[in-house]
């Protein structure tokens, strides 16, 4: 057909398009956006929480602790930022399925595994970027409780207290990208949510098991892998891996998730 | 241009889409008609390459949809106009679909004033009407300006005032030359709107034809009469021509009302009615789809080949 006006000479949508796509659709829709703007403040209130109850829950306050405790302790507020955001990730892709959407997606995007990535670069940027304000503002709330108290606070430019910091921030990113996979494998935002939280909740499960595997288990894990980044494993409790190691280990969970959900998208019927 | 070949799908054991053949060609209208559950929406969707065959194959412009490089510019597809967000704009929804098919921006606009929503563009789709929606769906198949449009049941859902404003929009871009392909179960409205029908019933093909050549043909064409001296006037028609039904009256085939009359007038016969029986066109699909079994229509498929209008040859001819 000749009958193209406006659209004549465009070049043809590539993985930009599809990402670009993608990162508008989850812009432009009032959930996403109020979810994602939450995770920052959800932050800073579990960071407040876990450094204000410290006292009570542990029987070592914060005075008799060194600097470096509280900045762990205040970062489990972006561990609650990453929830807030994976379940943001999920419901995003359940819904396409929930709303009969995803065919008008599939339509506009043929190529599945462009479509899955253009959604893990909208996906993956926006909650980086956000997972890395939460973690800041965690990091910030906790260190204003000390300063609050009169205790001295951590130096900033420690690069101890970086490593922290930027790993932490990396938690976001990977359970929402895990979220996004698994709620597409599974046709739904619940199978998404709770796929995601169980990953995240697995490293808790296998230290209960018996001693002589878990060390290993645990090391595979995306959990440990997070927590050796960002140099939060408590010496002596598991082996941290080397950066090197971690950064595989993350790596290949995210391959196997996303693809998961490409098989899932090209064998299925949409 | 859409090409599909001995196109079949299953689900379980049940054969949904039973080997159609049959080609869509650009320049007009085209219906696509059958009862719901009759396979229209699966059948789309293979073609969209959202749901994959059994066996068979479905080309659009010569290849399969999925290996088209700028897909929404060259088919616009409506499936379901449910099928958006309804937390969503009516503008976000095809400012994304732009997006994702390469499509400028200044289209989107285009577009919403083309279907008539330039006022309600910054609404939630949650407060649109059907009929809203089925507006919206129509924009966002013809957001690339594509030269095939395939419209899964457009009329739901739409006002008196919008069917006809669809009408014309359908005859308008298939005398641009574009392939317009369009579902509905609505038989009647689709007679007004389609120059060329494909009917399917269970999944089977049953006739590809053009509408004015499906009215012609169908069973029930003629004159109905009513007159007390009823067996005289039979007499007097040409033999073959009429017969009793029973009440009073004939049933006259091969002869037009003026001739049924005249003959009456010349024998002195009263008449107490004198009807013209059009035969509509959800007349004529009962006829062959009736019963929905598959040897009905397939002995119906049949009877369009014995005429002379082979289903899969009878496209491209009557443009």
């Amino acid at each position: 057909m000749t009958t193209t006006t406006t659209t004549g000479g465009a070049p043809a949508p590539g993985a930009t398009a599809a990402s670009a796509a993608e990162w508008a659709k989850l812009w432009t829709l009032r959930s996403t956006r109020t979810a994602m703007a939450a995770a920052p403040v959800v932050a800073a209130a579990a960071a407040a929480v876990f450094c204000v109850t410290m006292a009570a829950t542990t029987g070592v306050g914060p005075a008799d602790r060194p600097a470096f405790d509280v900045v762990t302790t205040s970062l489990l507020g972006a561990d609650a930022a990453a929830v807030v955001l994976l379940a943001a990730s999920a419901a995003s892709a359940g819904s396409e399925y929930a709303t009969g959407m995803i065919r008008g997606t599939l339509a506009a995007t043929p190529r599945r595994g462009r479509f899955l990535l253009g959604r893990a670069a909208a996906v993956g940027a926006a909650t980086l970027g956000l997972g890395a304000l939460s973690a800041l503002a965690a990091f910030a709330t906790g260190q204003f409780v000390l300063f609050s108290s009169g205790l001295p606070v951590a130096a900033p430019g420690d690069p101890q207290v970086v490593r922290a910091v930027a790993g932490a921030a990396l938690m976001a990113p990977f359970y929402s990208l895990a979220a996004t996979s698994l709620a597409v494998v599974a046709r739904s935002t619940t199978g998404g949510v709770v796929g995601a939280l169980s990953l995240l909740a697995l490293p808790t499960l296998v230290s209960w098991g018996p001693v002589s595997w878990r060390g290993v288990l645990l090391a595979c894990l995306p959990g440990e892998a997070l927590h050796s980044l960002a140099g939060l494993t408590a010496p002596g409790a598991a082996s941290p891996l080397p950066p090197v190691a971690a950064g595989a280990v993350l790596s290949a969970w995210t391959v196997l998730l996303l693809g998961a959900a490409w098989t899932a998208l090209s064998r299925r019927d949409a | 241009m859409i090409e599909v070949r001995g196109l079949t799908k299953r689900y379980g054991g049940r054969v949904v889409v039973d080997d159609l053949t049959f080609t869509v060609a650009p320049g007009r209208v085209t219906g696509f008609l059958g009862p719901n559950g009759a396979g229209k929406s699966t059948t789309m969707r293979m073609i969209l390459g959202l749901d994959a065959p059994a066996s068979g194959s479905a080309l659009v412009n010569g290849v399969p949809y999925a290996r088209l490089t700028a897909p929404m510019r060259e088919v616009g597809a409506l499936l379901d106009p449910g099928a958006l967000h309804p937390g969503r704009g009516a503008r976000a929804h095809l400012a994304w679909l732009a997006r994702a098919g390469g499509v400028g921006r200044a289209r989107v606009e285009e577009v919403l004033d083309l279907v008539g929503l330039s006022e309600a563009a910054h609404r939630r789709v949650a407060e649109f009407s059907l009929g809203m929606r089925q507006r919206l769906g129509i924009a966002a198949s013809l957001l690339g300006d594509p030269g095939v449009v395939m419209l899964d049941e457009p009329l739901n859902g739409l006002d008196p005032e919008g069917i006809v404003w669809l009408r014309s929009l359908l005859g308008g871009l298939a005398a641009q030359g574009r392939t317009v392909f369009v579902s509905s179960h609505l038989m009647n409205e689709m007679e007004a709107t389609a120059g060329h029908v494909l009917v399917i019933g269970s999944g089977r093909l049953v006739a590809d034809i053009g509408v004015a050549e499906l009215t012609r043909r169908a069973a029930g064409a003629g004159v109905t009469v009513v007159a007390p001296r009823w067996a005289e006037l039979l007499a007097a028609l040409p033999p073959g021509s009429a017969r009793a039904d029973g009440r009073g009256g004939l049933t006259v085939t091969g002869l037009d009302a003026a001739a049924v009359g005249e003959a009456a007038a010349r024998r002195g016969i009263a008449l107490h009615e004198l009807t013209t029986h059009r035969p509509r066109l959800e007349d004529a699909f009962m006829d062959l789809t009736r019963g929905g079994d598959g040897r009905r229509a397939r002995a119906a498929a049949g009877s369009a080949a014995d005429a002379g209008r082979p289903a899969a040859e009878s496209t491209g001819g009557d443009r």
